[in-house]
């Protein structure tokens, strides 16, 4: 091979020399190039026009054609390409740019260990670029790709700062096993939120078993493939982007005051009694709040515990580059102040990304991430608090500190922001690098080794001061403070071995050989102390505590593997693939730990036919794939979870005061020495069309998994025994679960000149799942497992309404009054004609898959102007609103939310049961059913308007392009559920850190 | 570099990094960290912790936690607060609505986490290399006999048939079958408790562990309930057992107090002579979160904050000041302490709290005069002062009750007539009637106001978290007077009322100086309404109730109306097992309890 190409290459050169000296026959060498992206086209085809004189590009996309004298046009063409024609008289070399007749398609796609061009996929994978990425200012690269990856169901559930997102590819599969998706950053597993978004090149999601079989094991629940920035050969560019944030508008309720708050209670108090109550003292028992209302000391709690929350974000980056090195180096600072005080996100990252070219045959290279986060979040029950305690009292004392007793039996809901009093920060260093030699030793063969570290390490320090009303560590009474300690090595090692090779140019061949090996270890250290002097040590004076507990541990766990794949195509126009991977992990049962895990698609680019050749006006390209993979998933099962044994406890029991009981706890989970994979067998059917010359690109994907012998989890019954009081589990391989949906993705270039652009983006998504079997045959209710149904499927009793005063006597043979909560029953009657409500009457009520997510983006770009419109849907998912159920019925003091609806002999409308009617809100039959409401909602995710400077304007500042942008993120959102009105439903009905509206201002410049 | 010699390093490059690849990769799984319970039982000190563990579930979920509701709500003794529906599942069986099916899951699931850690102990206990000798280990072991005895005793009370194993768990069995529950007296409590009678040393190492009085007394406890499942035979083992404490009081070191109060104080809360069994509690360890311990102390107090004379004053600790308690003592209790002649017993005064004073400066109010129906000598602007007698429950037993009376809406704290918050039907009163002020019927405002039982002030009151307050005081398994009165009904049952039947309930009557009984007062009923006297709120009442065939709807109808009117025969005497039990066995039909 070697020697061919010399001989080439000095027949190249001895030919050129010789056609300068003889004008008869001339060679002509040239490259063909993508117009875009200037990568190589390989087997594009260059003719002399009019003559039969041919050849192909190599994998470099060079050629080299005999010309006669008379011949002065060449012809160029490549499938998917528009064709064209170059002039050579008087030229010996020629670079010749190709315009993909759909641009799309030349795109190239990150695929498991390797690249193909989006032409030549066989599988279902959805890319997003980087200028997609980074629309939406966040410092979270997937919660930027919401609505515009279809398949992808990306959910925000807090908006506390830093906050992560909830990925899920085509719904869950695994009840207990993990269903997140494998994120692979530069070809090794990493943390995707440590990533600067900016950083990023381009994001490639792999969803079919065709794909992702080739990640064996751990490929299940889809693979997400981050490529990082990479210098380019040719002069430095610096990138700075800028954008401050304003958040705030949360859709949160606040609490009840004055006439509200009164009038509620009176009501309750009435439901109870029967009549309004006489005295303010029936309402407020305690004489010193009885004093508090009489001062009209009245508290809106969640109006003083929320405040603007701001986000900033700074981040540059050099690249460029000669031929042998080029480099990609970026800083970033993102600084989120989240919507209470004390809620807080510092994020720094550093970028490295060095290629050398050693020589034509060695290339090294290393990506260096290192990521520092400095957190502190805020107390979790403050939210909570403030919309449920009584809006009475003096919040702040005369000095402006806050009050931890605003009046006499009430904890100020604000205590744990008395300086001092709670912290809970977390410094988390990350350090990621990963280092390869790349070996082209002969054409078309490349040889890469990557070693892959990533370390991290990280200090939670947690205080609690004599005032905080945050559950203290177990075991400890306030002040208690603990210092949590953990530490993980994560190496992988993989050799990549890839052989491209075309026979007779129309089989081309693709073969990759993979081995990894991975190696993950933590260590953990802990000590928590109690009885400090001075709160202001917090848990940075750990000798000061009277009492103390110190733990520590170690996990472990490796995992090797073995990869083959071929790429087979036939003139581009049949395409195959066939892969296995041979996995092997410590963590399941010896005898266990090994499984094959094979994938074959097929594709056939049916646009390619000559019969095709008439209607590629309308349909310029056509290509049907057929996909089937297992993958598997070991998630869920921790380390040594076959193992059985225990652990020891320093002090969990006592003998008299001071007389410690060291104690031996079984593990939760028995040992399973049968401890297996658990696999999805998935067929992936997809389309991907281009009509009218490009200007729409189309692709539809149907698939179905089923996913077997499922980690399951399985909780012994607890007259076995158990651990902590909980009754043992056992992970075991049974129960099947079924997914299967529909995914669409459609581009369309509605209007492209010169002046005036509009493309839209529109995905769509339906994915339907249920469980197929359980353990036993039967359905697990305390577990919530339904066969037949989504995973996430709730079942409670159904609301029907509340009981009519007219309706009495039908009401009382359900033991309920008018006002009670009307429930669906089970139809049958007591002897004596009653019905208590019971455990029989419980259905199940839905689940929160969505019948379909979606997302529809419009850009359009106007002179300098553009202008970028997300809307994003999740549509027939059934949430479980905790808001509603803040409602307090009862006599007592608690406070309920402002926007409470409660029915009352005058208000029969009203969706919430009568106040007063019982003692505790649990006394409600049914108050759970309350909560089930339909989570639809659309919501306008992102809209940007930018204006990009003409480059006359900004040449002086030596800048070559300014971009000024304001985005508004999440500023409308539609729900079906009028119940909804006050909570974001992305957030699944948390009551807790609600998501806000982000105003963001901002700026992109190239130097 | 010629490509020759360029390819013959890559094949060199290559193969080292292939070679190290194989040999760097094992998949062996390496836990440093890692115990096993073969490991740990071959030595005492490790077998010890295994008998500690046998302890972890007692104050966890049993004393000084929630086990008050299991085993004196729902009976003839107590209503809810105020006669409310809170607590309703335990309280009134869920006052004609469904209970909760998990309503008694922690006892369940924490009896069977413990037995299993006995099973453990006692399985386990010839693998242990160094125990000095037989009697050490037969010492060490008899403490997880013991345990296993209690821990089955309350789920075959609660429960019904119930799951029996007494080995350890090794395999995930998941078909499940429940035992008799007079099978599992006989195959594990009685048998276990024998053991520990044999083996437990006479005084214990550490406060917390059992000794032979402990092992007595719940032995004279358990053969005694076995009259529950109609069988005879062992109620003269629990005669003999109960003498055996009460004949031999030097050896066993269990004692009466002279005074029946001082089992209640807080000087003897952590060395009881009376008690032959308690669970520590100390904020220096446990299981539970510190503000979770010994919470039996806020259970019985009335509303008193109710009036405006005391107030809570922040989150304070101060003993028998507390407020808003779960359960209000039945009419029936408060009558049981009625003597025939019309005198009261005195254990009623030593059990309950009738008066406080004020803890503020107070000046009554337009709103309050009105509201307790204050006569025309109370004014807005009449004060009491901090420290004066602020609320004083008074009962028709009492000597001053009839000259109280008369006057009784004229002073200025308030004078509150048992009889105005109980009526002759056995019921709470729940509604007043106004004489005074704006008359006409109204809620009843003395409600909040009643006796409040006392036995678990003993202090040791923490607040470990800013809102939360707790007590570290020990809690009281079974003390010495429970055993006279086993011994007066095993006698009862055996021969008849007697007087040695007599003789045993004089004696605790005579320290607190309470008339003297013949034979013929002794009935079933007369030995229910003395263990109410002398017992009432100490763990015990729903399991008399059941020996003695009186859980059902007919008795508490009559007793205490307030609860019996929701109480459903063949259902209501077993709690339901809970969910997770049925949803894990591989044989759930039928095996839950009836009616749930």
């Amino acid at each position: 091979m070697y020697t061919k190409k010399i001989k080439l290459l000095v027949f190249v050169i001895i030919a050129f020399i010789s056609s300068a000296s003889f004008a008869q026959e001339r060679i002509v060498t040239g490259v063909v190039e993508d117009v875009s992206t200037n990568a190589p086209l390989s087997s594009a085809v260059i003719g002399v026009n009019g003559t039969q004189n041919k050849v192909t590009t190599n994998a470099m996309g060079e050629f080299s054609i005999k010309v006669n004298p008379e011949d002065s046009i060449l012809n160029a063409s490549y499938i998917g390409y528009l064709s064209t024609k170059i002039q050579i008289s008087g030229k010996n070399h020629v670079v010749i740019k190709l315009e993909a007749s759909s641009q799309s398609l030349s795109d190239v796609v990150v695929i498991g260990y390797g690249t193909v061009k989006k032409r030549d996929l066989t599988g279902a994978v959805t890319s997003v670029k980087a200028e997609d990425i980074v629309l939406t200012p966040t410092a979270n690269a997937m919660d930027a790709l919401q609505g515009k990856a279809s398949g992808v169901d990306i959910l925000k559930s807090s908006g506390r700062a830093g906050a992560g997102v909830n990925v899920v590819i085509r719904g869950n599969r695994s009840i207990y096993g993990d269903n997140t998706p494998l994120y692979i950053i530069d070809g090794i597993p990493g943390d995707y939120a440590k990533l600067n978004p900016n950083d990023i090149e381009s994001i490639d999601i792999l969803k079919d078993a065709s794909s992702t079989a080739i990640y064996g094991s751990a490929g299940s629940n889809g693979v997400v493939i981050i490529t990082t920035k990479q210098g380019k050969n040719g002069r430095s560019v610096i990138d700075a982007d800028a954008y401050l944030g304003y958040n705030g508008f949360p859709r949160y309720p606040h609490g009840l005051v004055k006439d509200d708050y009164l009038k509620l209670k009176r009501e309750a108090y009435r439901g109870e009694k029967g009549d309004y109550p006489e005295f303010n003292n029936d309402i407020f028992a305690d004489p010193s709040q009885l004093a508090a209302y009489n001062a009209g000391q009245w508290v809106d709690w969640v109006g003083l515990v929320l405040r603007d929350g701001l986000q900033q974000n700074y981040s540059a980056s050099i690249r460029g580059g000669t031929e042998k090195l080029n480099t990609y180096f970026s800083l970033n600072y993102n600084n989120e102040q989240g919507l209470i005080n004390n809620d807080k996100n510092k994020k720094y990252t550093v970028r490295a990304n060095i290629n050398y070219k050693l020589s034509k045959y060695v290339k090294i290279g290393t990506n260096i991430q290192l990521t520092y986060n400095n957190n502190d979040q805020a107390a979790p029950n403050l939210f909570g608090n403030s919309l449920t305690f009584l809006p009475l009292g003096l919040p702040y004392d005369s000095l402006g500190n806050i009050n931890h007793v605003p009046v006499d039996g009430i904890t100020n809901p604000m205590s744990d922001q008395i300086p001092n009093q709670y912290q809970n920060n977390t410094l988390n260093t990350y350090f990621s690098n990963n280092t390869f030699i790349e070996l082209t030793p002969f054409k078309g063969f490349t040889y890469r080794s990557v070693f892959g570290a990533v370390l991290n390490s990280a200090r939670n320090g947690r205080y609690f001061g004599t005032e905080s009303i945050a559950n203290p560590e177990a075991g400890f009474s306030l002040p208690a403070a603990v210092i949590d300690n953990t530490r993980g090595y994560n190496y992988r090692w993989e050799n990549i071995a890839n052989y491209e090779l075309n026979l007779r140019d129309d089989h081309h061949f693709n073969l990759t050989g993979v081995t990894s090996w991975a190696d993950n270890r933590s260590e953990d250290a802990y000590e928590a102390g109690s009885g400090f002097d001075l709160d202001s040590y917090s848990f940075y004076n750990m000798g000061a505590a009277t009492k103390t507990a110190v733990r520590s541990s170690y996990t472990q766990n490796q995992s090797l593997s073995f990869v083959g794949r071929i790429n087979y195509n036939y003139k581009g126009k049949y395409l195959l693939s066939l892969s296995n991977r041979w996995d092997g992990v410590s963590r399941l049962s010896e005898g266990h730990k090994w499984a094959s895990f094979p994938a074959a698609a097929i594709a056939w680019r049916i646009s390619d036919e000559p019969f095709f050749q008439s209607i590629t006006n309308v349909v310029s390209s056509l290509k049907f794939r057929v996909g089937y993979g297992v993958t598997g998933n070991s998630g869920g099962v921790g380390a040594y979870g076959t193992q059985g044994g225990g652990f020891n406890a320093p002090k969990p029991v006592g003998f008299g005061l001071n007389t410690v009981g060291p104690a031996y706890i079984l593990n939760q989970q028995l040992a399973n020495q049968d401890l297996g994979w658990e696999k999805s067998y998935n067929t992936n059917i997809g389309m991907d069309a281009a009509f009218l010359k490009g200007k729409v690109d189309l692709t539809v994907d149907w698939y179905n998994t089923d996913t077997k012998d499922l980690l399951f989890l399985r909780s012994m019954p607890a007259s076995l025994g158990g651990s902590w009081g909980s009754p043992f589990s056992m992970w075991q391989n049974i129960g099947a679960t079924n997914s299967k949906g529909l995914e669409v993705l459609l581009n369309t270039r509605n209007i492209e000149n010169s002046r005036f652009s509009w493309m839209t983006t529109v995905t769509f998504a339906a994915n339907k799942e249920k469980i197929v079997s359980l353990p036993g045959g039967k359905n697990l209710i305390a577990s919530g497992l339904f066969i037949g149904h989504p995973v996430n499927t709730f079942y409670d009793y159904e609301y029907l309404g509340i009981w009519q005063e007219n309706q009495s006597d039908e009401a009382a043979k359900f033991n309920s009054k008018p006002g009670d909560i009307r429930l669906a029953t089970d139809g049958t009657f007591n002897e004596d004609g009653t019905h208590a409500y019971g455990a029989n009457d419980k259905q199940i009520l839905g689940s929160g898959v969505p019948k379909w997510t979606g997302g529809l983006q419009n850009t359009f770009k106007y002179g300098n102007v553009d202008l970028v419109l997300l809307i994003t849907g999740r549509w027939g998912q059934m949430i479980s609103s905790n808001l509603i159920t803040r409602y307090d019925p009862t006599a007592g003091v608690g406070n309920s939310p402002d926007d409470i609806d409660y029915w009352t002999p005058e208000n029969t409308g009203g969706y919430l049961p009568r106040p007063g009617l019982h003692a505790s809100a649990s006394g409600y039959i049914g108050f759970d059913a309350l909560k089930y409401v339909d989570g639809s909602y659309l919501k306008l995710r992102n809209v940007t308007l930018g204006y990009t400077f003409s480059s006359a304007a900004i040449k002086r500042l030596t800048m070559q392009k300014l971009r000024i942008y304001f985005t508004a993120n999440n500023p409308f959102i539609l729900t079906k559920s009028k119940l909804l009105k006050y909570e974001d439903p992305e957030t699944n009905g948390s009551d807790n850190f609600p998501l806000t509206k982000q105003f963001v201002f901002g700026l992109n410049a190239t130097f | 570099m010629k490509p020759t010699t360029m390819k013959r390093k890559y094949i060199i490059i290559t193969s080292l990094f292939i070679s190290l690849f194989m040999g760097a990769c094992s998949l062996k799984e390496i836990n440093p960290s890692g115990v096993t319970t073969d490991k740990i039982a071959s030595t005492k000190s490790g077998f010890n912790k295994i008998i500690n563990t046998c302890y972890f579930d007692l104050p966890r979920y049993f004393y000084g936690r929630n086990l008050l509701l299991i085993t004196e709500a729902g009976t003839d003794l107590w209503t809810a607060d105020q006669n409310s529906n809170n607590n309703q599942n335990y309280m009134k069986y869920a006052s004609g609505g469904a209970l909760s099916i998990d309503m008694a899951k922690d006892f369940w699931n924490g009896a069977y986490d413990a037995i299993n850690y006995c099973n453990m102990a006692i399985g386990r206990a010839d693998q242990v290399k160094d125990f000095s000798n037989e009697q050490e280990k037969n010492e060490t072991v008899a403490q997880a006999h013991f345990l296993r005895a209690l821990y089955y005793f309350h789920l075959v009370e609660q429960f019904g048939p119930c799951p029996l194993t007494l080995e350890e768990t090794n395999t995930a069995n998941t078909e499940s079958t429940r035992t008799a529950p007079l099978d599992i007296y006989e195959k594990a409590i009685l048998p276990d408790l024998r053991f520990a009678v044999a083996n437990l040393p006479l005084t214990a190492p550490d406060a917390g562990r059992p000794t032979k009085k402990a092992a007595i007394g719940l032995l004279a406890k358990a053969c005694l309930q076995t009259k529950e499942y109609n069988t005879e035979k062992y109620l003269k083992e629990a005669l003999d057992a109960a003498n055996m404490l009460l004949k031999n009081p030097g050896t066993y070191g269990a004692t009466l107090y002279t005074n029946f109060s001082d089992n209640f104080n807080a000087e003897n809360n952590k060395n009881n002579l009376e008690a032959l069994y308690q669970i520590p509690f100390s904020q220096d360890y446990g299981s539970t979160n510190v503000y979770d311990h010994n919470n039996d102390f806020k259970r019985f107090y009335c509303a008193v904050t109710g009036f405006g004379a005391i107030i809570s004053a922040g989150f304070q600790l101060e003993v028998g000041r507390w407020s808003g308690g779960n359960f209000m003592p039945s009419k029936y209790l408060l009558d049981a302490f009625k003597n025939p002649d019309g005198t009261l017993d005195p254990r009623y005064f030593l059990s309950f709290q009738t008066q406080w004073t004020a803890n503020t400066d107070y000046k009554w109010t337009a709103d309050a005069i009105t509201q307790f129906d204050r006569a025309s000598g109370i004014t807005p602007g009449s004060e009491l002062s901090s420290g004066d007698k602020a609320i004083r429950v008074v009962r028709p037993e009492e000597s001053d009750y009839l000259s109280g009376r008369s006057d009784k809406l004229s002073q200025k704290y308030l004078w509150i007539d048992l009889d105005d918050i109980y009526g002759s039907d056995m019921k709470v009163k729940m509604k007043y009637t106004r004489v005074n002020q704006q008359p006409g019927t109204v809620d009843n405002p003395f409600l909040r106001f009643y006796p409040s039982l006392t036995k678990f002030n003993s202090g040791y009151l923490i607040s470990p978290k800013s809102n939360k307050y707790t007590s570290d005081a020990f809690a009281t398994v079974m003390r010495l007077g429970e055993v006279y009165l086993i011994a007066a009904e095993a006698e009862f049952y055996l021969n008849g009322p007697d007087a040695a039947s007599a003789s045993f309930i004089n004696k605790l009557r005579d320290r607190v100086h309470a008339e003297h009984i013949n034979a013929g007062d002794i009935s079933l009923q007369f030995l229910l309404d003395e263990r109410a006297r002398e017992l009432c709120g100490e763990y015990t009442r729903w399991y008399d109730l059941k020996r003695m065939g009186k859980a059902n709807k007919t008795y508490l109808m009559k007793t205490n109306p307030d609860v019996g009117q929701y109480f459903k025969d063949g259902v209501n005497g077993l709690r339901p097992i809970p969910q997770g039990q049925i949803d894990a066995i591989s044989n759930p039909d039928g095996y839950q309890n009836p009616g749930y």
